[in-house]
């Protein structure tokens, strides 16, 4: 199968009112494909929530087309099917809950999408296991009451419950413990292979992403700086520090080492550094 | 998007004359234009409207915005116009069936519906150049002398500033809600009014629980930095109203007073 999600040229301007309107977005193109992870990263107000929206069906380009599973989304019959597609994690988890309790707001996505009664509990309980909530404790509570982490993790289920094609997910490990991050890196990874599904997740800090994603997408200002792999990263193709974002430590090593003459064959996994670390001074040794 | 073409009551940052106008003075000229709306007729009318394009085209303040704030009233615009139009009795101008349209009533249907858009444009005028707290600072001062009649006016003021501020926070809430509702399947651009409408209702609930949420939190935030009540609060920039501001205000007070014998 071809590209899942594309976007060709796509721009977006914010209107103000009584003002020129606000270019956010500025001739992006891309291709999601299935089953990949893509990271979207930028400075602060480079335009990444604005595409993540874009890419939820939320905003409408201002210019540009988009396409899905290699048709063109146009008109509201495709827009509406395209929006059930994709399930997107707001940056922000309070403007995303708005249910009286945990169990309804979860719940609200796949009652739009027509279940009902035990398939519907299955659902919420499978999407709350994922996102590490606990609805015997939790379910029957306020999301407002709850903490931070708790309530971002209660909009991480409400979006798990949308069994999405494509989860797109804004800044999600912003105020997760450890522990917490850790289990989401882990059960998106098991989404992607389980499901297929393509994930993209939005932040402005590399390492967050470094070992899960596939490609980057780089934005600087609205427009789409580069488009890299991990291996063209550490090569350091692109300036980071221009756009506000920094090598993640493992990267950072593994460009050394790259620098002394070592092959690294994944310069996410802190074991095939260690190794060509000690193969590295094995060879300094023996000269 | 949804929700987001509602302008009524926002203001909108720029830099007119009318901004920097003291709020006082532009509180007491929109009220007493306000009042005299109501006794213009014919002439009068026409007369009032051009004088305010005029002003406002003057000191540029975009009419756009201005314009789109009638859009929430013009449900109650037709309404005022055909209730005047078809209701009056008159003599008799255009008659089908037992609807009867007759000369005061198309007159009247005029000046009414008139009057209601230049009330919309005049509240307009002054809620976009004028932000909520110099507002309420205007309306303080203004109201000060019904202390001695042991009204808090101050108190008055910061719930009906506070008030104001809530406005855009309210449509930000909805536009929120219904933006994570239409994340997660629902249809709000139906065209079916009746599933429309019923979408609505999963929006109201929790808009309410949120803008409550947000004022308590509001309140929380202003007693941790020592808010005790509006009484003896000094103000940052003092109003000060300059001596041809004052000559304006009244020209334009003395104009409104001399259009109601038109
Ligand atoms: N609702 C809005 N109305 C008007 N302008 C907006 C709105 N949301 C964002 N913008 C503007 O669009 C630009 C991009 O914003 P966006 O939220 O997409 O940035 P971001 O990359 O997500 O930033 P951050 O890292 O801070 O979350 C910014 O200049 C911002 O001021
Ligand atoms: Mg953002």
């Amino acid at each position: 199968m071809a590209e899942r999600l594309t976007l060709e040229e796509v721009s977006y301007s914010y209107p103000l009112p009584g003002r020129e309107d606000l270019p956010a977005l500025d001739g992006i193109s891309l291709a999601v494909e299935p089953g990949e992870v893509l990271c979207v990263a930028g400075a602060n107000g480079s335009g990444k929530s604005t595409l993540a929206q874009v890419c939820a069906g939320l905003l409408a380009p201002t210019a540009g087309s988009m396409g899905y599973g290699g048709e063109k989304i146009e008109g509201r019959r495709r827009l509406l099917s395209f929006r059930r597609k994709v399930g997107l994690l707001f940056q922000n988890a309070e403007d995303q809950l708005f249910a009286d309790t945990v169990f309804e707001d979860v719940a609200f996505g796949p009652r739009n999408h027509g279940l009902k009664g035990e398939e519907l509990e299955t659902r919420v309980a499978s999407a709350a296991g994922h996102a590490g909530i606990d609805l015997d404790e939790l379910g029957g509570r306020s999301p407002f009451s709850l903490s931070e982490g708790e309530k971002r993790r209660v909009a991480l289920a409400g979006v798990l419950a949308l069994d999405p094609e494509v989860l797109v997910l804004d800044e999600p490990f912003i105020g997760l413990d450890f522990d917490n991050g850790e289990r989401l890196k882990g059960v998106l990874g098991a989404y992607r292979e389980e499901r297929g599904a393509s994930v993209v997740i939005v932040t402005h800090e590399l390492a967050d992403a470094w070992s899960l994603a596939d490609r980057f997408v780089l934005l600087d200002g609205g427009r789409c700086a580069a488009v890299e792999e991990k291996s063209e990263l550490v090569r350091g193709d692109i300036e980071l520090a221009g756009l506000g974002m920094r090598l993640p430590q493992w990267g950072a090593l593994a460009r050394g080492l790259i620098r002394c003459g070592v092959a690294v064959a994944d310069p996410s996994d802190p074991v095939v550094l260690a190794r060509a670390m000690a193969e590295r001074r094995r060879a300094s040794d023996g000269r | 998007m949804v929700g987001s073409d509602i302008t009524i009551g926002q203001y909108l940052s720029a830099e007119t004359a009318l901004h920097s106008a003291d709020p006082r003075l532009k509180i007491a000229a929109t009220v007493s234009a306000m009042i005299l709306v109501f006794t213009y007729e014919g002439w009068g009318l026409v007369a009032f409207t051009g004088m305010m394009l005029v002003i406002l085209l003057a000191v540029r303040l975009p009419l756009m915005p201005l314009l789109k704030s009638l859009r929430a009233v013009w449900v109650i615009v037709v309404l005022t116009f055909l209730l005047q139009l078809f209701l009056t009795p008159g003599e008799v101008l255009w008659q089908w069936g037992f609807l009867s349209v007759t000369d005061t009533g198309l007159m009247n249907g005029v000046v009414f519906s008139a009057r209601i858009i230049l009330l919309v444009v005049l509240l307009g005028a002054l809620t976009m150049t004028t932000p909520p707290l110099k507002l309420a600072d205007g309306m303080q001062s203004l109201l000060r002398p019904l202390k001695y009649l042991a009204v808090p006016v101050s108190r008055v003021a910061t719930v009906v500033s506070i008030t104001l501020m809530f406005i855009p926070n309210v449509l930000e809430q909805s536009r929120k809600v219904i933006r994570s509702q239409m994340a997660r399947g629902a249809d709000f651009e139906s065209a079916n009014l009746l599933r429309r409408v019923k979408d609505t209702v999963p929006v109201l609930v929790p808009l309410f629980v949120k803008v409550f949420h947000d004022s308590d939190e509001l309140a929380v935030a202003m007693y941790a930095r020592s808010y005790a009540g509006g009484e003896g609060r000094t103000r940052l920039y003092p109003m000060k109203a300059g001596s041809m501001e004052v000559l304006f205000t009244i020209a334009f007070v003395v104009a409104c007073i001399a259009l109601s014998f038109l």
